[in-house]
C-alpha cells in the first residue's frame, strides 16, 4: 500500500498595533531602541494599586483588522487574566481574551497551490498585551559565564493582536503567502507596520501531519500537532515547515508516534527542537479581569470605522488588473504596500502610460529603494515628476538611456525633472548636426544593406530597422527612435 | 483641641483660624505616642509629610487662599493605600520597607483638601483576615477591650479612629473588612457604591468587590469625608462617571414639618432570614431592635425582605470568588521589581523563596486555594459556578431593594472575639463577615454604625441602600444619631433630677 | 499553629504540594499539611455551592459597570527611577533575575 502524507497548518500570529500609547497605560509603545525601562509606570510595572484602563484606540484597530478579514465582531466581549510566572511578566499574568473574543469566524484569500485563489478561514482575533523583553548576555555583552538575565519592560503592556487561522494551510509555501498576505492587509489598515524583523508580526505555527492510503484516501493516521515558535521571517516561516513536515513524515515513516508538544526554530542550524511536551502544557488559570469592564464596539463605532476603510488591497490589484491592463504578478507587487500602490497611481494619473509606468516603478524606484535601504516615502523621485518622465519615452520625447540618465540625476543629485533634462540637453544632447553624422557612418559603412532597401528588397521593412538600431547604437542610445527614423528616412529620400 | 473633635469642626475651626494645622498634627502625635504602645494601631507615623502638610497649608491660609473642606484634619490610612514617598507595606513581609512611588486617588484628594494624612493603620496582612492579628509587623488591640480584637482587615484604622487619634480613617473594604472593624470598635463604617470612590493606588485584593471606605466618629464627618473622596476617576476603569449628590445636605439637621419624621415615607426592611437565628449573639439582636425602634420614631415604615439565597450562600461565594481573584492580585509579588526578594540561582527558586518568606500563613493558604480553584479542571464547578451564584445573589438583593428604601441588619454576628480566639481558623473567623459579604458581592454601598447599649462591647447595625444610595443611608444614619442624642439627653435630665 | 491532620491523607498532602508548586509558594512540610486541610474545607464552601440552581452556560458577572476606554494619548510616567532605585537587585536601567539557563525551556514568553 502507497502511502501520501498530507501536511495541515494552522497559523497563530501576533500583530503589534500602531497605538502611541500602550493597551492599558498612557506609556509610549516607542521601545525600539530605548533606554530600558524609560517606557514604564505603576501599571505596566505592576505595581500594587495599579489599575489598568483600556486604549479605544487599540480597539479601533482590530476591529479594523476583524474587518478586512470578514470576521463577527462581538460587542461587550470580555478581558481575562492569563496567569504565568515568568521574569517577563510583571503582574505575573497577561491581560488576554479567552473564550470571548473580540472577533472570530473571519476569512483570508491567498493564492494557493493549486494556483487559484484559495480561503483560509480565521478562527479568532482577539486584543492582547505583549510581555516585557529579557537579556541574557552579561552586562558586557559576553553569554558565558552570565550568572542573571535581565528585565526591561518597556515593551511590555503593547497592544496586539492574536490573529488564528483555521488549519486550512496546506503546504509551507501558502504559509508564507499566508503571513504575506495578512502583512499586505494590516498594512493598508493602518494597523500595523506588520514588520516581522522588528517583531511587529510573530509567527506561531500548528503543524501536523495526516497518514492516508495513497489509493482509496482512506485516512490512517492523524498526528498530533506541534507548535512551532521563533520564525522571524517569511524566509524561515517557510524553511522551518518544510523542515517540521519533513521531520514529522520521516518519524511516521519509521514506526514512529507524533505527540503534542511546543518545538523552536533555531534559523541558524536549519532546525526544529522540542522546548515542551504536552505533559508540561502550561495550565494558564484564566479569570475574567475585574479591573476591566466588557469591550464596548457600538453599531455607530463599527459603522463609523467600515466608512473609514480603505480600499482592501486585493479590490486595488484586481483594479490594477482591469484598469490598467497589468499582469497579475506585477499587480501584486504594486499593491504589496498601500504607498507603493499610491506613488504608481499618482505616476500613470500625471500622464505616464500604465505600463510603462509600471515597469519603471517595479525596477528603477524599487532598486533605488533597495540600494538606500528606504521605503517608497521616502523616494527621491515624487510620483508626479517620475510620471511626467515616463510620458516623455511614451512620446518619444526622449529615450531610454537619456530617460535613465534624467532618472539618475534625479536621484543622486537631488535634481528636478527639469533641470535633470536641461542637464542632458534635448534629446539627451544630441544635436541634429550628431545624428546626421551618424546617420551617414552608418550608411557609409554598411553599403550591401543600403542597396537592399534602395533595390526595393526590404519588403518587411526589417533591414530599414536594422539600420536604425545601427544608428541608435551610434549614439549610444541618446537619439529617440523617431529622431533616427526622421533622419534615415530624409536621407533615404535624398538618394532616391 | 480635645479628642473628640470631629473633622467638621477641627475643619471649621481651622478655616477660621482659631486652631493651627500644626496643633492638629501635635494632638495626633501625642495620643499617637501615648496609646500606641498600649494599642499598635499604626505601621507608620508620618510625622514629617504632616508637619510639612501643615505648614504648607498654615501659609496657604495665611495667604488667605480658600480653605478645603477637610482643612487641618488628621487622617489615617490602611497600609495598603499608597501615599507618594511613604512606606506601604499592606502588613507584609513581603513590602517591607517599600516605599511607594506614587500617590493614590485617595491621598491625592485628602492632600487637596487639606486633609493632614498622618499615619497609616496596621491590617491583616493583604486584607486577608478578620482580626489584624494576621499582620506581619504584630496585631492591633481593641480600644473598648484591649483583650479583644479590633475586628480586621482595617482593624488598625477602626482603632485609631475609636481611640481618638484622629476623626477619620480612609480604608479598603472588600467583605466587610471595614464594616466588620467599624462595628468591633464602636465607629461609622461607611462602603460606598462599588465604583464611587476611585481605587488607584490601593493595593488589590478581590478587585471585583475592593472598595475604598470610611471609618468616622460621627455621621456627618463621614459624609464629609465621602464628598471628599467620591467623583470619577478615569484612572479606575470600574470608576463610573456623573456628579455625586450633596453628601452633607443628607445629614444637615431638616427643618419644618420633617423635623420630628425625617424618614416618614421610608420603607427599612429586615431580613426575614435573621429571624431566630442562633448565630447571632444577644447583643446584636438587642443592637438591632434598639436601631429598629429609633428608626421606627424617626418616621420610618417597617418592612420584612427575604433573602435565602444571599444569606444562606453569600458566604460560600464570596470565598471562593475573593481566593480565586486574591491569588491572581498577589501573583504580582515575585522578588523581581520591588520589596522581599529571595536569593535564588534560578527564577523558579526565586518565586517559591520569595512568596514562601515574605507571604504569613493566611496570605499563602488563601494565595494556594484560589490557584488551586482557578485551574482548569477546578475552573467551572468552582469559579464560574460562583460567579453564577453571585448573579443570582445581585438579583435578589437588588429585587428587595426595588421594595424597600433600606435594608437593616447587624453589621456581625458578635461583638469583637478575644484575641487568639480564632488562631489559624481562617473560616471559623470568617464567619464574622456572615453578614457582610452581600452588600460586597452586590457592590451595594453599607453604613455600620455603633448601637450597642450604654456600657456594653460595640455592636454595629448596618444599612444597606440600592447602588449610589448613600445620600440614604446617611440622612437614615443621621436621623438615629439625633434619636440617640435626644434620648440620651432626656437620660441626663432624669438623672440631674 | 493548630495543625488539621485529621482526615488529611497522603494524596491530599500531594495535591497540596502542588497546589503550593503551582502557586510558587515554597511550602515545608508542615505547611503543606497544613494547606491540605485547609484546601479540604476550603472545598466544603466550593461544594455548597454545588446545590444552587444557577442559569446554565452563563457567563461570569462582573458585578461591574460599563468601563469606558482611554483616549491613545502618551503620558510619560516619573515613578522610573524610585522602582529601579527600590528594585531588589538592579543592573544600569535592568532588573535583574537569576540568569535564565534555557529561555525556550521554561514557562515563557508569547
Amino acid at each position: 500500500m502507497r502511502h501520501v502524507y498530507t501536511p495541515v497548518i494552522g497559523l497563530e500570529i501576533h500583530v503589534q498595533l500602531a497605538t502611541e500609547s500602550k493597551l492599558f497605560c498612557p506609556c509610549s509603545t516607542d521601545y525600539i531602541g530605548a533606554e530600558p525601562n524609560t517606557n514604564v509606570c505603576p501599571v505596566c510595572l505592576g505595581l500594587p494599586g495599579a489599575l489598568p484602563t483600556l486604549n479605544a484606540r487599540a480597539v479601533e484597530l482590530a476591529v479594523r483588522a476583524a474587518m478586512g478579514l470578514s470576521c463577527e465582531i462581538h460587542d461587550g466581549t470580555i478581558f481575562h487574566r492569563k496567569h504565568y510566572f515568568y521574569a517577563d511578566l510583571p503582574k505575573a499574568y497577561q491581560v488576554s481574551q479567552y473564550d470571548r473574543p473580540l472577533a472570530d469566524r473571519g476569512e483570508l484569500y491567498i493564492s494557493g497551490d493549486g494556483g487559484s485563489p484559495k480561503r483560509i478561514g480565521i478562527t479568532r482575533l482577539h486584543l492582547e498585551e505583549d510581555a516585557g523583553k529579557l537579556v541574557h548576555s552579561a552586562a558586557d555583552g559576553r553569554l558565558e559565564g552570565a550568572r542573571e538575565s535581565y528585565a526591561d519592560f518597556n515593551r511590555g503592556g503593547v497592544p496586539l493582536a492574536e490573529i488564528v487561522s483555521d488549519p486550512d494551510i496546506g503546504s509551507p509555501r501558502e504559509a508564507r503567502e499566508y503571513v504575506s498576505a495578512l502583512r499586505r492587509l494590516v498594512r493598508y489598515l493602518g494597523v500595523s507596520d506588520g514588520d516581522m524583523d522588528r517583531g511587529s508580526m510573530r509567527v506561531d505555527a500548528n503543524v501536523s501531519v495526516v497518514k492516508s492510503n495513497a489509493d482509496t484516501g482512506e485516512i490512517l493516521y492523524r498526528g498530533d500537532r506541534a507548535e512551532i515558535k521563533n520564525m522571524n521571517s517569511l524566509r524561515s516561516v517557510e524553511r522551518a515547515l518544510e523542515y517540521e513536515i519533513r521531520r514529522q513524515r520521516a518519524t511516521l515513516e519509521s514506526g514512529g508516534t507524533l505527540e503534542r508538544e511546543t518545538r523552536h526554530w533555531n534559523d541558524g542550524e536549519g532546525v526544529t527542537t522540542s522546548m515542551r511536551s504536552k505533559e508540561a502544557a502550561l495550565d494558564y488559570r484564566c479569570l475574567p479581569d475585574p479591573d476591566l469592564g466588557p469591550i464596548e464596539v457600538s453599531r455607530e463605532m463599527l459603522d463609523a470605522i467600515r466608512s473609514s476603510l480603505p480600499e482592501m488591497p486585493w479590490e486595488r490589484e484586481a483594479r490594477f488588473i482591469g484598469d490598467y491592463s497589468l499582469s497579475e504578478v506585477d499587480a501584486a507587487v504594486l499593491v504589496e504596500t498601500p504607498a507603493l500602490a499610491d506613488y504608481y497611481e499618482r505616476c500613470v494619473r500625471s500622464g505616464a502610460s500604465p505600463l510603462r509606468a509600471s515597469n519603471w516603478v517595479r525596477t528603477e524606484v524599487l532598486r533605488v529603494l533597495n540600494e538606500r535601504g528606504v521605503g517608497i516615502e521616502e523616494c527621491p523621485v515624487r510620483p508626479e515628476e517620475l510620471g511626467l518622465l515616463v510620458s516623455m519615452l511614451d512620446e518619444g520625447r526622449a529615450s531610454t538611456t537619456v530617460a535613465k540618465e534624467i532618472f539618475g540625476l534625479m536621484v543622486d543629485r537631488g535634481l528636478s525633472l527639469q533641470e535633470a533634462t536641461d542637464r542632458c540637453g534635448a534629446h539627451g544632447g544630441l544635436s541634429q548636426e550628431d545624428l546626421e553624422l551618424a546617420a551617414k557612418s552608418v550608411l557609409d559603412a554598411n553599403p550591401d544593406v543600403l542597396a537592399e532597401i534602395m533595390g526595393g528588397r526590404d519588403l518587411k521593412g526589417k533591414k530599414r530597422k536594422f539600420i536604425c538600431g545601427l544608428v541608435m547604437k551610434e549614439t549610444r542610445g541618446r537619439a529617440t527612435p523617431g529622431a533616427v527614423e526622421d533622419v534615415i528616412a530624409r536621407f533615404l529620400e535624398g538618394m532616391e | 483641641m480635645q479628642l473628640s473633635m470631629t473633622a467638621a469642626e477641627t475643619a471649621r475651626r481651622v478655616s477660621e483660624g482659631e486652631l493651627r494645622p500644626l496643633e492638629t498634627v501635635d494632638v495626633f502625635m501625642k495620643t499617637a505616642r501615648e496609646r500606641e504602645p498600649n494599642l499598635h494601631a499604626l505601621l507608620a507615623v508620618l510625622e514629617e509629610r504632616a508637619g510639612h502638610a501643615a505648614e504648607r497649608l498654615d501659609a496657604s491660609l495665611s495667604r488667605g487662599e480658600g480653605p478645603g473642606p477637610l482643612s487641618g484634619v488628621p487622617v489615617v490610612l490602611d497600609d495598603g493605600i499608597c501615599v507618594r514617598g511613604t512606606p506601604t507595606t499592606c502588613a507584609s513581609r513581603m513590602l517591607e520597607g517599600w516605599i511607594a512611588p506614587y500617590d493614590s486617588a485617595a491621598s491625592e484628594m485628602l492632600d487637596s483638601s487639606g486633609a493632614i494624612i498622618c499615619a497609616k493603620g496596621n491590617m491583616d496582612e493583604f486584607s486577608i483576615g478578620c482580626s489584624t492579628e494576621t499582620s506581619a509587623f504584630g496585631a492591633t488591640a481593641n480600644p473598648c477591650d484591649p483583650g479583644r480584637v479590633p475586628g480586621g482587615s482595617a482593624g488598625g484604622c477602626a482603632a485609631a479612629v475609636a481611640a481618638g487619634y484622629a476623626p477619620l480613617a480612609l480604608a479598603c473594604d472588600t467583605g466587610g473588612s471595614l464594616l466588620q472593624p467599624a462595628s468591633y470598635c464602636g465607629v461609622y463604617g461607611l462602603r460606598p457604591t462599588y465604583g464611587l470612590v476611585s481605587r488607584w493606588g490601593v493595593a488589590a485584593l478581590a478587585p471585583s468587590m475592593d472598595q475604598l471606605g470610611i471609618l468616622s466618629r460621627t455621621v456627618e464627618d463621614a459624609a464629609l469625608a465621602l464628598s471628599v473622596i467620591s467623583g470619577h476617576d478615569p484612572r479606575d476603569a470600574m470608576s463610573s462617571p456623573g456628579d455625586r449628590p450633596d453628601y452633607m445636605a443628607a445629614v444637615a439637621v431638616p427643618d419644618g414639618k420633617d423635623a420630628r419624621r425625617p424618614l416618614a415615607g421610608r420603607r427599612i426592611a429586615t431580613v426575614a432570614e435573621m429571624r431566630g437565628g442562633s448565630d447571632l449573639a444577644g447583643a446584636c439582636r438587642e443592637a438591632l431592635d434598639r436601631t429598629l425602634a429609633m428608626l421606627a420614631e424617626a418616621g420610618a415604615e417597617l418592612v420584612e425582605v427575604h433573602l435565602p439565597l444571599s444569606f444562606n450562600h453569600g458566604l460560600a461565594c464570596y470565598q471562593v470568588l475573593l481566593a480565586a481573584e486574591a491569588s491572581s492580585s498577589l501573583a504580582r509579588f515575585d522578588g523581581v521589581r520591588h520589596g522581599l526578594s529571595a536569593e535564588a540561582d534560578s527564577l523558579n527558586s526565586l518565586y517559591l523563596g520569595t512568596r514562601g518568606k515574605g507571604f504569613g500563613r493566611e496570605v499563602k493558604r488563601v494565595a494556594a486555594a484560589g490557584t488551586y480553584i482557578l485551574g482548569s479542571d477546578r475552573y467551572e464547578d468552582c469559579y464560574l459556578r460562583a460567579s453564577n451564584v453571585r448573579r443570582r445573589i445581585v438579583g435578589e438583593l437588588l429585587d428587595a431593594l426595588a421594595g424597600c428604601d433600606l435594608i437593616a441588619l447587624p453589621t456581625t454576628p458578635t461583638t469583637a472575639f478575644r484575641r487568639g480566639e480564632f488562631d489559624g481558623d481562617y473560616f471559623g473567623m470568617s464567619l464574622s463577615l456572615s453578614f457582610t459579604v452581600q452588600a460586597s458581592l452586590a457592590g451595594l454601598p453599607a453604613l455600620s454604625f455603633n448601637a450597642a447599649g450604654a456600657g456594653e462591647l460595640p455592636a454595629g447595625v448596618q444599612l444597606i441602600a440600592p447602588r449610589r444610595g448613600e445620600a440614604g443611608l446617611l440622612a437614615a444614619a443621621a436621623a438615629i444619631e439625633r434619636v440617640r442624642a435626644s434620648r440620651d439627653e432626656a437620660g441626663e435630665r432624669r438623672s440631674e433630677r | 499553629m493548630a495543625l488539621r491532620k485529621q482526615g488529611v491523607g497522603a494524596q491530599e498532602i500531594a495535591l497540596a504540594a502542588r497546589i503550593a508548586s503551582n502557586a510558587r509558594i515554597f511550602m515545608d512540610e508542615e505547611e503543606t499539611i497544613d494547606l491540605a486541610g485547609f484546601i479540604n474545607e476550603f472545598m466544603g464552601y466550593a461544594d455548597e455551592l454545588a446545590g444552587v440552581a444557577v442559569s446554565a452556560g452563563g457567563e461570569p458577572s462582573l458585578g461591574s459597570p460599563r468601563a469606558r476606554a482611554r483616549e491613545d494619548a502618551v503620558r510619560r510616567s516619573d515613578v522610573r527611577d524610585a522602582v529601579l532605585d527600590a528594585a531588589p537587585t538592579r543592573s544600569g536601567s535592568f532588573f535583574v533575575v537569576p540568569r535564565i539557563l534555557d529561555p525556550q525551556g521554561e514557562e515563557g514568553s508569547l
